[in-house]
This record gives C-alpha cells, sequence and structure tokens, in this order.
C-alpha cells in the first residue's frame, strides 16, 4: 500500500508540473504536418483537394485499418509461438503491407518523406515501448532489476536515443532507414539459424545434460538471499551522470539553439561513468560484478541503433547482458526491459514532442487489438506445429525479407521477387 | 468511412457529452477526458481478464520451466562450474523469452484502448495546445491533448487497480452470511 503511496505521489508531482498552464489553452498556428503539406502542395506534388489519406494528407493512400489488423494477429501470433521476431514483424508491416513506404518514395527528398518515414518509426517505437512499460512492471515487483546496470545502461541508452534521432529525424530518406532495416532482419535471421545448425543442437543438448546433472543439488535458499543486493557502487556519482544526461536529452530536445550544450553535457554524462569504478552485488547469494563503463557504452551502441530503426533493442540487450556482463536469466530480462522503456520514452519524446512527428493513433489501437488476439491464437497453435519447424520457417522469413529491404534500399531494387 | 471512423463517430456522442456537462470549458476539458480515461482502463482491465483466463496454463508452464532452468544454472555457478552456469543460463533464457514474448503480446489487451482514445482525442481537440508554466516556447506551440491524457490514465488506472484491490480485501474480510 505504501508503495501505491508513493507512485501516486510521483504522478501527482508530474501532473502538477502540467498543471498550472493547462488553464490556458491556445490554438495551435502551423505543425510540422501541415507545413510539410504545403511544401508538397507548391511543389506540385499533392493536389490540394485530393481525399485526404495517412495522417490527413491529401492523396495519401488510406490505411487499411482491416489489414492492419489481420497483420497485428499475424504478429501476435509471432510474439506466442517464436518470440521477438513479431517486433520486426510489425515493422514490415509498417513499410511494406500498408504501402507507406513507396508512398513515402514518390515524394523523393521532401520533408514529406521524411515525415512519413519518422512516422512510421515512431508509430513502431510506440508498439515497442508499450510491451517494454508492461514488462519493466511486472519486474519492478517482482524485485528483479539491477538498478546501477539498468542505470548505467541508461546513461548509455538515453544519450544515444536522442543523439541518434536528432542526427538522422528529417536526414534518412525511407529508401535507407528500410536499408538499414533490412540489414537487421538479416542478422537476426542468422542468430537464428545458428540455433538450428546441427553445432547448435549438440550445444543445446550438452546444456541440457549439465541442467540435469545440478537439478539434484537444488535446496531453496532463505528468501532474502534471493533478491538483488547492492554491495558495492557510487550511487551519487551515478546519479549526477543520469541526470547530466536526461538533462542534455531535455535541452536537445526543448531548446532551439545552442545545440553545442546538449552535446557536452552527454559527454560529461557518459565521462562521469569512467570515475564510477566496479559495482557489485549479489543474486541468489552468489556476487556478481561489472565495471561501470562497459553497460554505458553498450547501451549508446544498442540505443542508437534501436532509436534508429524505431526497434526495442531487447534482442541486443540480451546477448548483451547475458555474453558481456554474465547476469542470470532472471537479472537479464528485467534490466533489459528497463532499459529499453527508458530509450524508448526518450525517443518517442524526441520524435514526437522536439520534431512534431504526427502518429495515425487510431491504426496502432487496431493493431494492438491484432497482437493480443493472435496472443491467444499462439499458444493453441504451437501444441501442432514443432518448435523446429517454427524456427525454419521464420529463418526462411528472415532472410527473405532482410535480402529484399537490403537491396531495396542501397541498390534500388530487390533481388528477391516481387522486384 | 472506414471501420475506424465509423466505430469513432459511433461513440463520439457519448465520449464528448461530459465535455459538455459543466458551463466551464475548461472544467468540461478535464472531466471529459478523465472520463476517457476512466473508460480506457475499465475497457483494458475486461479484455486482460479475457486473454488471462484463456492463456493462464501456457504462462504458468512456460515459468515453472523457466524457474527450473534458472535454479539449476544457479546451482551450477554455486558450484564454481561457470561453464555449466553459462549453458544452462542460456536455457533459462530460451525458455523464458517465450513465456516474456508471450506476455508482451498479452499485455496489448490492457493496452488497446489507449491509442483509441488518443485518436478520438486527435480528432477532437489537435487544434488546442497548451503552454507550459516555463516559457519554454522552444518547445513547439506548448504541449498537446497527449500531454494530458497519457498522465491523467496513469493516475485513473493507479486509482482504479487501487480500489479494486481495496475492494477485494473488503469483501475477503467481510464475507456474506
Amino acid at each position: 500500500m505504501k508503495n501505491s503511496v508513493k507512485w501516486i505521489l510521483c504522478v501527482l508531482l508530474v501532473l502538477s508540473v502540467f498543471a498550472i498552464p493547462l488553464f490556458t489553452p491556445s490554438v495551435v498556428s502551423a505543425d510540422s504536418l501541415s507545413e510539410a503539406i504545403s511544401q508538397g502542395i507548391s511543389d506540385g506534388k499533392i493536389t490540394k483537394d485530393a481525399e485526404p489519406g495517412f495522417l490527413g494528407i491529401p492523396g495519401a493512400p488510406k490505411v487499411n485499418y482491416i489489414v492492419g489488423f489481420l497483420w497485428a494477429i499475424w504478429v501476435g501470433w509471432i510474439f506466442s509461438t517464436v518470440g521477438a521476431f513479431g517486433g520486426i514483424m510489425a515493422g514490415v508491416g509498417h513499410i511494406t503491407i500498408f504501402g507507406l513506404g513507396d508512398y513515402a518514395k514518390d515524394f523523393g527528398k521532401s520533408p514529406l518523406n521524411k515525415l512519413v518515414t519518422d512516422s512510421i518509426r515512431v508509430s513502431n517505437q510506440w508498439l515497442v515501448g508499450t510491451s517494454a512499460l508492461i514488462s519493466s512492471t511486472n519486474y519492478y515487483r517482482m524485485g528483479r532489476l539491477v538498478a546501477p546496470l539498468g542505470m548505467c545502461l541508461a546513461i548509455g541508452g538515453v544519450g544515444g536515443s536522442w543523439l541518434i534521432p536528432d542526427l538522422t529525424a528529417g536526414k534518412v530518406s525511407l529508401k535507407a532507414y528500410i536499408g538499414y532495416f533490412g540489414i537487421i532482419v538479416l542478422i537476426l535471421g542468422i542468430m537464428l539459424l545458428r540455433e538450428t545448425t546441427a553445432a547448435g543442437q549438440a550445444k543445446k543438448k550438452k546444456a541440457k545434460e549439465a541442467a540435469s546433472a545440478f537439478e539434484k543439488q537444488t535446496k531453496v535458499d532463505k528468501a532474502e538471499d534471493q533478491g538483488v543486493k547492492i554491495v558495492e557502487g557510487s550511487w551519487a556519482l551515478m546519479f549526477i551522470a543520469l541526470a547530466v544526461v536526461i538533462a542534455s536529452a531535455l535541452w536537445a530536445n526543448l531548446a532551439g539553439g545552442s545545440k553545442w550544450v546538449a552535446y557536452v553535457l552527454a559527454l560529461v554524462g557518459w565521462g562521469l561513468t569512467f570515475f564510477l569504478g566496479t559495482i557489485r552485488f549479489t543474486f541468489f547469494g552468489v556476487e556478481f560484478k561489472f565495471k561501470a563503463f562497459i553497460p554505458m557504452l553498450g547501451g549508446i551502441f544498442i540505443a542508437a541503433i534501436a532509436s534508429f530503426l524505431g526497434i526495442g533493442g531487447g534482442f541486443l540487450f540480451v546477448p548483451f547482458l547475458t555474453t558481456v556482463a554474465g547476469l542470470p536469466m532472471f537479472l537479464v530480462a528485467g534490466t533489459s526491459a528497463l532499459v529499453v522503456l527508458v530509450g524508448m520514452v526518450v525517443s518517442i519524446f524526441s520524435y514526437m514532442v522536439g520534431k512534431g512527428v504526427p502518429i495515425q493513433w487510431g491504426f496502432i489501437g487496431a493493431e494492438l487489438v491484432g497482437i493480443f488476439i493472435g496472443s491467444m491464437i499462439g499458444p493453441r497453435t504451437s501444441k501442432y506445429i514443432p518448435d523446429k519447424w517454427l524456427k525454419i520457417i521464420f529463418i526462411v522469413l528472415a532472410f527473405y525479407v532482410g535480402i529484399r529491404y537490403t537491396t531495396k534500399g542501397f541498390l534500388g531494387y530487390s533481388i528477391v521477387p516481387p522486384f | 468511412m472506414d471501420i475506424f471512423s465509423g466505430l469513432i463517430s459511433g461513440v463520439d456522442q457519448f465520449l464528448i457529452a461530459p465535455y459538455r456537462w459543466p458551463k466551464n470549458p475548461m472544467a468540461g476539458w478535464w472531466l471529459g477526458t478523465t472520463a476517457v480515461a476512466l473508460w480506457a482502463t475499465l475497457l483494458g482491465r475486461i479484455t486482460m481478464a479475457l486473454v488471462m483466463r484463456m492463456n493462464l496454463s501456457h504462462v504458468k508452464e512456460g515459468l515453472a520451466e523457466t524457474s527450473m532452468r534458472h535454479t539449476q544454472s544457479m546451482n551450477a555457478l554455486k558450484a564454481g562450474d561457470k561453464k555449466s552456469y553459462k549453458a544452462i543460463n542460456q536455457l533459462a533464457n530460451e525458455a523464458y523469452g517465450k513465456t516474456f514474448f508471450l506476455q508482451v503480446a498479452m499485455g496489448a489487451a490492457t493496452l488497446w484502448p489507449i491509442p483509441l482514445a488518443l485518436g478520438w482525442l486527435q480528432l477532437r481537440f489537435s487544434e488546442v495546445r497548451f503552454p507550459l508554466p516555463l516559457d519554454v516556447s522552444l518547445l513547439r506551440n506548448g504541449v498537446g491533448y497527449e500531454f494530458v491524457f497519457i498522465p491523467l490514465y496513469i493516475l485513473v488506472r493507479i486509482l482504479v487497480a487501487n480500489l479494486v484491490g481495496w475492494i477485494g480485501q473488503f469483501r475477503k474480510e467481510s464475507p456474506e452470511d
């Protein structure tokens, strides 16, 4: 109950900041969408009186909600059977299935092309961000978050997720975006393929044998030993570094000029992490330690890619935390969900508030309905389709989508049908 | 008119009504938006309960496997066998990944009303902007309806969760005769 009171107080505090001005609303003059539309009309690329379509742009394709809904059921089904690949499929839907990719390309390097591209990115981020929100809340309840690790990742991630939209929003055309998206899908395909090879299967078999050897030794630990306990770590400096990086994001998004201040703040925040030294904690009575700057560097890299592509980056955080940081599974899942959430919030804020990128909300709503319906179908069909076959289907799909997007993005044509 | 626009115009009269109850338009804005947040919360809770009911056994099954692998990996680590720990941890991650994404997809059941509510607010209030207290005029023309609805939704959700918890506890403590 005490926790809930704390939560309510926090929300009220945030609300109070916004409350005062809300009593004096005003009418907006012009936003980036109407500016881009006017430019399109004056360039002769938009017919003023045409019927409004996507985002209310005259003559734009009308997004078909039924197709979106059916596609989302497929995405939900993938999420509940194979996992992470669902996020990629959501992106494929936004780019190809709804015809937005081809439409945006018609505008060449105009502001409208960039606005549609950014809108697709933010639509993906809303889907990822909401799912990260759900899982982070669950982990918070279970006490399975390594706060200092999450913070160090976030110090890198927050900077990375504003810097990349800042450096690329309005500059990356849809064509290039599709190309980079394709590369990531290919990498995922290769990761999946590795698991199904003979070597991958043998490794798994060995792991299962090792697991059964340790099964007998299972004994129940005392409840107090099971949670995360921080043994060593400089909290004060960590908070300062995080605050400085968040300040850099806010400055970059809210301040019109003197961008260099934001860059300096981000660099200072990152620099401070090098003075944090080693952080040690125990989980289930076993000690873990890591150098603070390593997750910070990982955070920059992962958030940069995730924010650029409008994806969560969870599939990059998980191998990073298991392989580089050597963390046990429960901590990996919770910590990466938290970092994805922080990154997505900053990134969505950057696009929507800083750059005024519009969103077609109704469409995201229809997609979410499809996703949860798909999630109810998945567990029921997986009984009939073996795990191995599911993986093979997705490897083929990942290679097809990856090759198609990469070649279309960088060569201008697809080397796989339809060309 | 597409399906979404048809649906929206169907519920429009219903959603806009509370905005018109108070004479003061600002009071109407707060009342109406709170009502929209409440509807979004309640609809989300109902669909989530439905999905949970359908998928609970699958989630439990996945979590049991994950938990078993986790215990095995921690045992390996305690025994000082780092190589086995890494291998079993990988298995635990894989087992968990499946349940994790299943839960993520299920989570959409609680969140779908939010974008639909935002879509409706966009149709009705996209022209209205709220200037911020500090002159962050650098922020393009203040903030829009999303910045009122999202915090308000979070607040309503917490209050509803507490209320439901409180009612549940109350019913437990005073069983019907």
